[in-house]
């Protein structure tokens, strides 16, 4: 596994961070996987949707989410989430400077998950290239005729080697299951 | 995030807005043209909505207003939330001096933001002053154009 040493907190901090980032199409989860797995409350940037009619949702992230995972004394993940919505693309190699990995959440019960699937590791594929990646599939169990397997297969014919699970993204277990794979396939 | 979700609806989305006859759009861009045309400093403006999208603008063509739109929205969320950690309540507004002018972005009220450009070398004591008033001007008709819109 890679460690990143980031930014020291003060010249004679020895802490070893590493910093994670979340992303994924509007409503798959990403402020709530965030929201269960960091130690300290998010620090979110979310406001009303002005296209809530078109989302379903009320509001949304538009610069991003950041939480913290103690690991061990003097060790922890930053936790980074991108704005699902393209318009704020210019977020997401900001968020992604000095990230050791992506985790991609997409939403089972989309019109096209394999598709938001593709697209999302199209928007992050020299990062990805450069770091690793791990696919969590956010309501499998609701959404008919979607099982993480079609996403998988899709991914091997596409050249993609990366691990795909079904999570719940409110689920700390879930998440946690996540970011341990993104770890090892680094 | 596909073509299918992202930017195509979104470009029906920016169509929908700057194009309603009637709604607040016509009145918003005529005070970003006064505000241009009052004060020299001033180049370009727009007006977003909070979560980024466009809604009214006066801007040379090099400028990208989905872009400009979206990233005065990211920017004005984060210094809400640095305010809100550092206990300091609501943030207002964003100033950025660069090496060629500044850029101003501030709420007008709950759901919209403006962002200004100003030259290098501008007074910004007046500039300041008939941006904030465009500011509240902007917030007003947004809400009489919310009260005259909404269900009875």
């Amino acid at each position: 596994m890679r460690t990143m040493r980031l930014s020291p907190i003060g010249p004679a901090s020895d802490a070893v961070d590493y910093k994670i980032i979340f992303t994924g199409p509007t409503g798959a989860g990403k402020t709530s996987a965030i929201s269960c797995l960091s130690d300290i409350p998010i620090i979110g940037t979310d406001v009303g949707a002005t296209d809530a009619v078109r989302s379903g949702r009320k509001r949304t992230t538009v610069a991003m989410d950041y939480g913290y995972r103690h690991l061990s004394p003097g060790e922890g993940i930053h936790l980074y989430g991108t704005p699902g919505q393209d318009r704020f693309n210019f977020m997401w190699d900001i968020l992604c400077q000095g990230g050791l990995g992506l985790i991609l959440l997409v939403d089972a019960t989309s019109a096209d998950p394999v598709g938001d699937c593709l697209s999302c590791l199209g928007a992050f594929d020299g990062f990805i290239r450069r770091t690793g990646a791990v696919i969590g599939i956010t309501r499998a169990d609701i959404a008919e005729n979607m099982r993480y397997e079609r996403v998988q297969d899709v991914l091997i014919e596409k050249g993609y080697a990366i691990p795909v699970l079904e999570v719940d993204a409110r689920d700390s277990d879930d998440v946690n299951t996540l970011v341990h794979s993104l770890l090892a396939v680094l | 995030m596909n073509a299918a979700s992202g930017i195509v609806e979104e470009d029906t989305q920016l169509q929908l807005e700057l194009k309603a006859p009637g709604n607040a759009t016509a009145g918003i861009e005529s005070v970003l043209g006064s505000l241009i045309e009052e004060d020299g400093d001033i180049v370009a403006a727009l007006v977003a909505s909070a979560d980024g999208l466009p809604w009214a603008r006066v801007l040379p063509d090099s400028f990208d207003a989905r872009r400009f739109s979206a990233m005065s929205g990211s920017l004005l969320a984060l210094s809400l939330a640095m305010a809100r950690e550092a206990g300091r309540g609501e943030a207002r507004s964003v100033f950025i001096a660069t090496e060629k002018g500044n850029i101003h972005v501030l709420q007008a009220g709950y759901t919209l933001l403006l962002t200004v450009f100003t030259r290098a070398g501008a007074d910004l004591h007046p500039a300041f002053a008939r941006i904030q008033r465009a500011a509240t001007q902007i917030e007003k008709i947004k809400s009489a154009f919310d009260i005259a819109s909404a269900p009875r």
